[in-house]
């Protein structure tokens, strides 16, 4: 037979690296399968890890900008690229998302910002025995190993919202700016979406999972997990080894499922489709954009250049609109490492800042299964938070008198949450307080889908806080079984 | 492997699978249960045999394919408690090659399978080297393995799997 894992964690991001890194300092023997592959950073160089690919920058950036592009409805269908390319782009009629690969997922390519939800009792009332105080250890331990502080004015960082756009009479910037998982005091350029190979961006692999590899953690990179079947005893898990190019197949006593919210989804779905797993009713519902509206505006004239910061500059609100949402800014930073682009658009690009807006949605949408590809049906005037940023863009314009370039028509995100959300009922929920899916004792979901609702601030925190939690109730039941044997 | 590599994104079907694949798959799951088999006539498909285990993979497929039409005159299996035979030839259920049945650990990995052996007297002398093993894939379907016995041991020959028409 087989030998059977005792802990199996899918997925790298924060949801699985860190339930890996608690699980593992807690002396637990933990194994990680992740699709992507290690990745060529300066923070790594010194652990002996092979085959390591590299960041999309300069010779690479058409080569390993994209790993797959999926389409959702009536056309479903998903293309892998290139299994080493860095992000993935899911087409849908209702949303397109982008998120990421490799180890470390999605800490590679996110703006570095350290945030709490928008409000504070964002966990109260989700299910029984969760609340915003048992779940403020976790966002303390979390931010700590991050290392996470504002940037501050001794670290000589240009391009910083409050100093740059302070004078703007339409922009709020005295408002508190985001703590920065980053290693101050190096170099300020090439650390944004396209990944810090400098390694000044804090990743999760250099952070917490490289530094475990010798005591208990086993990384399996390129090994992307298609199916979970649930058997008499345990889980048999179906995995692809893109380096191989086989088919692997494992046993697990535990699994955690963090593949990033789109690829939980579809683990889900598609084990669900199976038979591996049972019917889960609540799977899909609750799907969340955060809010996210992407916009670019020629913040600078001629003589600024942005591009040099850390990977977001800051946020700001506007002046004179109600409850305005939170604006994120960051210099076109990483474009220096796209080839071949024509001078005057490398020229112009200096002093045009990129815009985020984000907020609370409703987590309205519904993810389902068709044709053995997801579909997202989510509708922007059920969501009011996107047409209240539109709105800021185009105040943001009428102020300043240059335009403010984003697309109203259409939902993109880059940080899609929840279909497989926490709650007390399987009618409306995936996952109970604990994080396990209801019905299954020993199966957990830990990434972004398993949140409840949208978090109107970067949400990488909070998935990682959910992470700790999730491995400490984990932790709890290894002990009770330990206890009754 | 990277940029235009062969790449799987959706579940292994079981004609896709190489030998050592299945081999691995065989390995995760647990013995067939003969009361579920039993009093039962199960329809087989051929997977994987030993001469296709290095055809690129599309003509592996291909093959399975092909070995699941009625070209193929292997039907599949009958079982009873303690004897069970196979059946020729989709239409008549011709049954030729009969099994004893017992439970025992697989000589490959040590874990417990439905084994099924075919040196019985009924058989002719080619037939008696076969031994099977047989365990459960999912509710109502069954992953085999066919082996040839030697004087120098066991050599898989072939997976098949099982299910209802």
């Amino acid at each position: 037979m087989a030998s059977c894992i005792d802990t199996l964690i899918i997925g790298s991001g924060f949801g699985g690296a860190v339930v890996a890194a608690r699980l593992v300092e807690a002396g637990q023997k933990v194994t990680l399968l992740e699709r992507g592959a290690w990745r060529e950073t300066a923070a790594l160089k010194d652990y002996p890890l092979t085959q390591r690919a590299p960041l999309p920058h300069g010779k690479y950036f058409a080569s390993h900008l994209l790993r797959q592009v999926s389409v959702g409805g009536r056309l479903a269908q998903r293309k892998v690229l290139n299994t080493n390319g860095l992000f993935d782009i899911h087409y849908d009629k209702g949303m397109t998302s982008i998120c990421s690969s490799g180890v470390g997922g999605g800490s590679h390519v996110y703006l570095a910002m350290n945030t709490r939800p928008l409000l504070a009792n964002y966990w109260d009332n989700r299910a029984n025995g969760l609340s915003a105080d048992n779940m403020e250890a976790h966002y303390q331990w979390i931010l700590s190993r991050m290392g996470s502080r504002p940037a501050q004015e001794s670290d000589n960082i240009v391009n910083l919202v409050p100093q740059r756009l302070g004078h703007h009479p339409a922009l709020d910037t005295k408002i508190e700016q985001p703590a920065l998982g980053f290693r101050f005091g190096h170099t300020y350029a090439n650390n944004a979406f396209l990944g810090d190979a400098n390694g000044h961006k804090v990743t999760l692999d250099s952070l917490l999972l490289a530094p475990l590899l010798t005591k208990g953690l086993t990384v399996y990179a390129q090994h992307e997990c298609l199916t979970i079947h649930k058997q008499q005893t345990g889980y048999r898990v179906e995995v692809f080894d893109h380096r191989e190019q086989k088919y692997r197949f494992l046993l697990a006593k535990r699994i955690v499922i963090a593949a990033g919210t789109l690829n939980s989804l579809r683990l889900l779905f598609r084990s669900q489709a199976l038979g591996g797993l049972a019917h889960m009713p609540a799977l899909g519902k609750g799907f969340s954009g955060n809010g996210d509206v992407f916009a670019i505006w020629q913040a600078g004239t001629k003589d600024d250049d942005f591009r040099t910061g850390t990977p977001t500059l800051g946020r700001f609100k506007l002046r004179g609109l109600p409850d305005s949402p939170m604006l994120y800014a960051l210099g076109i930073n990483g474009i220096d490492q796209i080839p071949l682009l024509p001078a005057f658009l490398r020229r112009s690009a200096k002093s045009w800042l990129a815009l985020v807006g984000m907020g609370n949605d409703e987590a309205n949408g519904r993810v389902t299964w068709r044709n053995d590809e997801l579909h997202i049906d989510y509708q922007q005037a059920k969501n009011p938070i996107l047409a209240h940023i539109y709105h800021a863009f185009d105040l943001l314009s009428q102020h300043d008198k240059k335009r403010v370039w984003f697309l109203p028509q259409r939902a993109i995100t880059v940080h899609p949450l929840g279909g497989a959300r926490v709650g007390n009922h399987q009618q409306d929920s995936v996952i109970n307080a604990k994080g396990q899916v209801h019905g299954h004792r020993h199966l957990y979901v830990s990434d972004g889908s398993a949140l409840p609702a949208a978090t109107g601030t970067p949400p990488s925190m909070t998935i990682a806080a959910w992470a700790s939690h999730v491995s400490q109730h984990i932790l709890s039941e290894i002990k009770n079984h330990e206890a009754h044997i | 492997m990277s940029a235009l590599s062969l790449t799987h994104t959706t579940r292994p079907r079981l004609g896709h699978l190489r030998q050592d694949e299945l081999a691995e798959l065989f390995s995760t799951l647990a013995t067939a249960d003969i009361n579920a088999l039993a009093g039962h006539q199960w329809h087989g498909r051929l997977l994987a045999p030993f001469a296709a285990q290095y055809l690129p993979r599309p003509l592996l497929f291909a093959l399975s394919a092909l070995l699941a039409t009625p070209l193929n005159p292997w039907y599949g299996k009958s079982f009873e408690h303690q004897v069970g035979a196979n059946h020729w030839f989709a239409g008549i259920s011709l049954p030729f090659g009969e099994y004893a049945i017992s439970t025992q650990n697989s000589p490959h990995d040590g874990a417990p399978v439905l084994w099924l052996d075919y040196n019985v007297t009924a058989n002719p002398s080619l037939l008696r080297a076969i031994r099977g093993e047989v365990r459960t894939l999912s509710e109502g379907v069954f992953l085999a393995r066919m082996n040839w016995q030697t004087a120098k041991g066991l050599f898989c020959v072939a997976y098949f799997n099982l299910q209802a028409d």
